[in-house]
Order: C-alpha cells, then structure tokens, then sequence
C-alpha cells in the first residue's frame, strides 16, 4: 500500500529578476486506494508538486515522498502531452520504461495496451495515432509499470469533451481495479469531483486551502443529481477562496 | 458580393501527355535537356579549345571510360573522402556533444567554427602541400577540415534539439542512461547527423579536389589538373560530369533510402495515415 507524505513543502523558483515561489509550506498525507484530485488555478505549483514527487524536481525545504512499506514506490507518470517517442513503435513505447524486458513484461504491457482499447496499434507510431490514442497509451504505459501509485498531471486537458469523458470513465475502471493511490493534477472542479474522493485545493502562490472529502459512492455519473450538487458545493467553495490574489 | 470557389479547370484539349510532361516529375529530366540544348547551341560560338561540344564531351567519356585513369582516380578520391570524412563524424561528433551540452565549451568553440565555416579551402590545399608535400595525408585532412565544422555544428544543434519532456518522462520513468541515450538522444540527434553528412560531404569534395591539385600526384584533382595542362576542356566537362554524377546517385542511393528507412516513423503526409478513431 502506498502512501503520500508531504511534509511543509516548499518550491522556490530562482529567475534572473525574481523568484517565484511554486509551493508554499504543503503538507498532506495519502494512503490506499484513493484518488486525490489537486486542484487550483495556473501557476499554484500543481504540476511542480508532482515533478517532486517524480524526482525529476529537488524541492527547496520540506519532504515529499511515495513510499511503498519502507522503500521508494514505483510511480506510473501520466501528462498533460502524451511524450511518446515519435520514432518508436506503440509497443517499443511502453517497453521503453519496463525495468526488464522479457517476454512476461511484454505480455503485462499488451495486456494493459488492451485494456485502454489499443490492442490493434501496438505495431503503429504515436504519428499515426489520433490525440486520444496518444494518451491512452500513455495511460497504458503508465498502468504497465505495475506502479506502486500514479501521478497524473492534466492528462485529458488537451482532449475533446467527448474523448475526455470517455478516458475518465476507462481511468475509473483502471483504478478500481487496481486499486492504486492516484494522484490527480487538474484545473476542472467538476472533473475532480466525478473522479476523486478527495480534493485539495491549492491558491496562487502554492499554498494548500482546503482539504475536501468527498463522500459519494462510485461509479459517478455526471448527471446524477448528488454529483451535480457536489459539484456545486465544491464550486461555490472554491470560488469562495480569493485563489489567484496574490 | 460573395464568389464561389471553382477547382481550377485543366486547360481546354489538355492529355495525360500534357499532364505528364508539366508534372514535377518531367520538370527534373527537362532540366538537364534544357542545358543540353543551350550547351550546344552557346558551344560553337566560343570555340571547342574553351568549350566543347556536347559530343566531344561523350567521345571523351568513353575514351577516359576505356582507359581507365578516370576510375582509378576516382577510387583514390573516394578513399581519401571516406578516409577524411570518417575521422571527421568520429572526431566532430563528440566535440559537437560536448558543445551542445556546455555553454562554456561552445564560448569557447564558437570562433574557430565561424572560421572553419568560412576559411578558403585553397589556403588549407596550399598549406598541407607545404606540410606534407604530395600524397595522402594532404588531401585527408583538407577534407577533415572542411567538414568537420559541419559535423560539430550540427550535432550540437541536434543534441540542444533534445526534448526536455522526454528527457523528464524517462526520468521520472528511471530509465537507464544507457536506455535514454540509445533510444532517446541518438534517435532526436538523427536528423541532424543526416544533415552533418550531407553538408560535410558535399563541402569534403569540394576541399579534397582543390587538396588534389596542390597536394597530390593522384585523385580527380590532380587528373582535372593535368586536363588542364595539355589543354583538353573536354576531359575536364567529363570530369565535373562524373562528380555532378555521382552527387546525385549518393543522393539518390544512399541518403533519400537510408533517410526514409531512418524517419520511417513519420507520417508521410500530415494527417494522411491518422487513425479515424479516437
């Protein structure tokens, strides 16, 4: 099981005139099969908290870490582009992140290529792939890696309405059957609250302001009329907080 | 006032053949032709002692065909192209990595390439036959010279190209260094080792011929050379024929297949072979 620990995290971002500070004294704890949505508008450090959580970012003070008992968890990445390399084939791609790469990996990569619908394109370049089928098997790949926990970094903004809502209903079912911890980087409210059983809202300037349950049973449809009133409710709190003040 | 849009009508009584001779297509054989007609028309009014005639030049390339010289010199010019271009991708390429990667070592590079770039080849002909007299060596390092810059620039161009993205994907993937570099670095370098041949290709010709003629007592060079010394323009046409030729089967041959074969991930049109489905 693993569990997300950050603790008075903070991101400061050095530029020649300034410096900006991404992440401001966070602090939250995550465990389980749980989906977390962050939440908060442009520039409040969202994307930074996962690249931290990646390792592909240091942070200036505080800690955050994946563990998985007592080591590092493995981490699925899903982004915001699908950052397929261009020159390999479908297949390639998601063998391009297994740590071993026997016959057994490449079986557990078809079969979660599989299980996003892409069986048919293994042997296909990203290039030939539309946007759509470009994340998914960047889902696809990130599922393949058997992760301890996955981070998701807006990975339907860039997609039609229709696409996207047909993706979070395959991460839906992923993530129920995986049961894996998600943690979920979007600016869509309404997003957060069909996905996640909980949000974190984070203001300009990266500090946490709300630590929301959200208390409904699964599977969501959007046009149940609980999740419409959560939607709501979450809104008007999030419209209540002054998030891009700075 | 609105217009409709008309696709453009072929023109009255027009024919496959019309199409066909108007197509991109003929225009690449029409150009030659187009030379052929004005070569001979310009020739005999400068005389064949300048110019010759197209059919002077034909006599000449079976003549110099029979008698060999020409391939003999032309497989000495190759050997010292590959040789000086070989040593040039192995010398230029980590150099230009290390300028791609370093600011520092790229302030340092940067005006000896803008000089590499620009120098006259004919200085670097003249002094290596000072340095080395005739042979080999002379017209290898003038070919070296001339393309190594090429080589440099370019691969620090491409590794500067790298994918931040990707870079970050892998790592927070942890994909090995040596994963990353074979799968990641060398294929987005591609592109631009494709185009540090070519240009350090076509500029090593042009250095090791004029190399040839000051340096060497063998090669295209000093064959062109000689040509000259006896007066006979006609072997000298048939000697630019032959590198006008062989440019474009390289071209032809070697670069257009292996560059398809390389980049035969990309779609060939925009969108053309885009899945329907989403």
């Amino acid at each position: 099981m693993a569990t997300v620990e950050l603790s008075h995290l903070r991101k400061v971002f050095d530029g020649p005139a300034r410096s900006v500070t991404a992440l401001d004294d966070v602090s939250f704890e995550a465990s389980g099969h749980t989906f977390v949505s962050i939440v908060g508008p442009s520039g409040c450090g969202k994307s930074t908290l996962l690249n931290i959580l990646a390792g592909v970012e240091e942070p200036t003070s505080g800690r955050a870490e994946i563990v998985e008992g007592d080591r590092r968890a493995r981490l699925g990445y899903v982004f915001q582009a699908p950052r397929l390399l261009p020159w390999r084939t479908v297949i390639d791609n998601m063998m391009f992140v297994q740590s071993t790469h026997d016959q057994a990996t490449r079986e557990r990569a078809e079969h979660y290529l599989e299980m996003v619908g892409l069986a048919d394109t293994r042997g296909a370049f990203p290039g030939q792939l539309s946007g759509g089928m470009q994340q998914r098997v960047g889902i696809a790949r990130a599922f393949s890696i058997e992760p301890d926990a996955l981070l998701m970094d807006e990975p339907f903004s860039h997609l039609d309405a229709i696409t996207a809502r047909t993706l979070r209903r395959e991460l839906y079912s992923m993530w129920m059957a995986t049961k894996k911890t998600v943690l979920f980087v979007t600016h869509d409210v309404f997003e957060a609250v069909e996905l996640s059983n909980r949000i974190i809202i984070l203001a300009k300037g990266g500090t946490l302001r709300r630590d929301l349950t959200i208390d409904l049973p699964f599977p969501r449809r959007p046009a149940d009329d609980k999740v419409a009133l959560m939607k709501t409710e979450v809104l008007r709190q999030f419209e209540e907080l002054d998030l891009v003040a700075s | 006032m609105y217009s409709t849009l008309r696709a453009p009508r072929a023109p009255a009584g027009s024919s496959g053949l019309v199409r066909l001779l108007t197509s991109p297509r003929a225009a690449r054989l029409t150009a030659p032709l187009l030379i052929l007609v004005a070569w001979q028309l310009v020739a005999p009014l400068i005389g064949s002692r300048l110019l010759p005639m197209p059919i002077e030049v034909v006599e000449e390339v079976g003549v110099l065909a029979l008698e060999g010289t020409i391939w003999s010199a032309f497989g000495t010019s190759l050997m010292r192209l590959a040789v000086g271009l070989g040593l040039a991708l192995l010398v230029g390429a980590p150099l230009g990595l290390l300028l791609g990667v370093s600011s520092r070592a790229e302030a340092f590079a940067h005006d000896f390439i803008v000089i590499g770039l620009t120098f006259p080849y004919l200085i670097w002909g003249i002094l290596v036959s000072m340095w080395f007299g005739f042979g080999d060596v002379g017209p290898i390092l003038v070919v070296f010279i001339a393309a190594v810059p090429y080589v440099m620039v370019n691969t620090a161009e491409g590794v500067r190209d790298v994918s931040r993205d990707l870079l970050d994907m892998a790592r927070s993937y942890n994909v090995s260094r040596p994963h990353v570099l074979r799968h990641l670095v060398i294929p987005s370098l591609s592109p631009f080792f494709f185009a540090a041949l070519r240009y350090g290709l076509a500029n090593g010709w042009k250095g090791l011929v004029l190399a040839e003629v000051f340096a060497a007592t063998s090669g295209a060079g000093w064959e062109i050379a000689g040509m000259r010394d006896i007066g006979n323009a006609a072997g000298v046409v048939v000697y630019a024929l032959y590198f006008a030729t062989f440019s474009i089967l390289v071209e032809r041959l070697v670069f257009g297949r292996l560059s398809a074969w390389v980049f035969r991930w990309r779609p060939r049109q925009p969108g053309a072979a885009r899945a329907t489905a989403s």
